[in-house]
């Protein structure tokens, strides 16, 4: 389980000692997280859901342990990132945006053999572990380096090594973001599975048909606060679907930022 | 361990992609060592040398092969945690459970291997066959002062690390002491033929008390005894600077999570 209580986050410009040595890419504080609250629970998917810079990147790298908030805490199955970075390390499995993450110059097996090692999978389980996740994924047969993969192939194998440890908590930014349809309702289906197999977990994206059809419940990230947080089905209502109340919902909170002439932050 | 061997086995499988490379990385060495050969043709046994032989390209090349041995403790890391941060794999790193003090020995493993590998072949095809021979029981008692030596770099080395976390490029650090040690300790030049202000400063580099130590064992047929004080020195720049330099690479990794650009480049 994954329970997020009162985090808020501001980026400040570093002063004092840092402004010498840092170049910040803010130069006023920007408030990226506030007061934000939610719950993500096993055996289902959670998805969150906000327009650019609403700040769901900063919630999954204050997840992951990659950054502190300055307040609220943060627990994955009972265990705080921010203090116990090696704890949190072994129940979080951690798929990021970017696909650079992966080394592009190994082969995928490669990949998952070192991060199971890294997760304290002893040499021969973190063969074996790899070669299940392979076949479940559909790469067993594609032995060559990264940069020779699809980018739908790097998007599967992300996952797949977000999983080698056996994770209770999936955290996934916006994995199919750069998919085509039938790649991304692959990868739908393999978080389904998932969740299936009782994980937890939660999915970041900006694909709210794909939200609708693979999530139970929704957080909806609007400037660093929570909007909604709760079921899907609650958003159910004849004559529309899910996916259009929560781009309506999106749209109005952006609405007024649009008309002041400065677009999402 | 295993997470030391792991890194290792990686780093070795991306280096074997990039074939060109890694012979550049030994013809480099060769040539250095013949430049110095053609040196040492006019420059005939100087009375300075005499306490080594008299031999200054046997001389010459220990004093290489010492700073570029203990130069890859200076660099690796650095440039280790710089490409994790421009390939994206540094989150992933620290967001694992594997311990910190891991990933940093790991990141040394593979550039020792293979300066071990370059010092090797250029001693022994430079001293052994060209010059004036090694004594077998020299170059084992080499092995501690060079590691001590080492360790010495590795330590200003971790801590550079530690401020690339936060200032991504731009060390002020590696390139001065590198070049000062090369300068200052004896490398090309007998420390006593400087000027007497430069000298005191050239007996503050541990790389001076590493050279001498090592020319003192391979050339001179010193023993352990006759190595003491270079040894105790060596052991006492170590015994402070390694934990301070772990100090400093905390709190910069500490600053990069609070400030939020560990995932920046």
């Amino acid at each position: 389980m994954l329970e997020i209580r009162g985090v808020s986050r501001s980026y400040r410009p570093p002063t004092g000692f840092m402004r010498a040595l840092l170049r910040s890419a803010v130069t006023t504080e920007v408030r990226a997280l506030d007061d934000v609250t939610l719950c993500a629970e096993p055996g289902r998917i959670h998805g969150l859901v906000g327009p650019n810079g609403a700040g769901k990147t900063t919630l999954i790298r204050i997840v992951s342990g990659l950054l502190s908030p300055d307040s609220g805490t943060v627990s994955l199955d009972g265990v705080d990132p921010s203090s116990d970075r090696r704890a949190a390390g072994r129940r979080l499995g951690l798929v990021l945006a970017d696909d650079r993450s992966l080394y592009w110059r190994l082969t995928g097996r490669q990949n998952l053999e070192f991060h199971g090692t890294l997760h304290g999978l002893t040499t021969e389980q973190a063969r074996s572990r790899s070669e299940e996740l392979l076949e479940q994924f559909g790469l067993a047969e594609v032995d060559r380096l990264v940069f020779g993969y699809s980018t739908g192939m790097r998007a599967k194998l992300g996952i797949a090594r977000a999983l080698v440890h056996e994770p209770a908590v999936v955290v996934l930014d916006e994995p199919t973001r750069s998919l085509d349809p039938v790649a991304a309702n692959e990868v739908c289906g393999l978080l389904r599975q998932l969740a299936d197999d009782g994980h937890t977990v939660v999915l970041s994206s900006h694909r709210l048909e794909e939200l609708e059809r693979t999530a139970h419940d929704v957080s909806v990230l609007i400037d660093g606060h929570i909007r909604f947080s709760g079921e899907m089905d609650s958003l159910r209502s004849e004559g529309s679907t899910v996916a259009s109340k929560l781009e309506s919902m999106l749209l109005e909170d952006m609405r007024p930022d649009y008309e002041r002439g400065e677009g999402p932050r | 361990m295993r997470i030391v061997l792991a890194i290792l086995r990686r780093d070795w499988a991306i280096e074997r992609t990039y074939q060109m490379r890694l012979a550049l990385q030994f013809v480099d060495m060769a040539v250095i060592a013949i430049a110095i050969y053609f040196v040492s043709i006019m420059v005939e046994e100087p009375s300075s040398l005499a306490a080594y032989g008299g031999n200054y390209f046997d001389f010459a090349l220990v004093g290489l092969a010492v700073t570029s041995f203990a130069g890859v403790g200076l660099a690796s890391f650095g440039e280790s945690l710089a490409r994790e941060q421009n390939t994206g794999t540094i989150d992933l790193l620290l967001a694992s459970p594997a311990p910190i003090p891991s990933l940093m020995v790991g990141m040394f493993a593979l550039p020792f291997v293979l300066a071990t590998l370059q010092i090797a072949g250029l001693l022994g095809i430079g001293i052994g066959i060209i010059g004036s021979g090694i004594p077998l029981g020299g170059l084992l008692m080499s092995i501690p002062v060079l590691l001590l030596t080492t360790a010495t770099f590795a330590a200003v080395g971790v801590a550079i690390g530690g401020m690339m976390l936060l200032v991504k490029r731009g060390d002020p650090i590696s390139g001065p002491f590198y070049q000062a040690s090369m300068l200052l300790s004896g490398v090309i030049v007998p420390v006593d033929l400087l000027p007497r202000f430069l000298e005191v400063i050239s007996w503050m580099l541990p790389a001076t008390w590493g050279i001498r130590a090592v020319r003192e064992l391979l050339l001179a047929d010193a023993g352990w005894q006759d190595v003491a004080t270079e040894t105790l020195v060596l052991t006492g720049f170590t015994v402070v600077m390694l934990p301070a330099s772990v100090l400093v690479y905390r709190w910069c990794l500490r600053a990069a999570v609070r400030t939020g650009v560990l995932g920046s480049y």
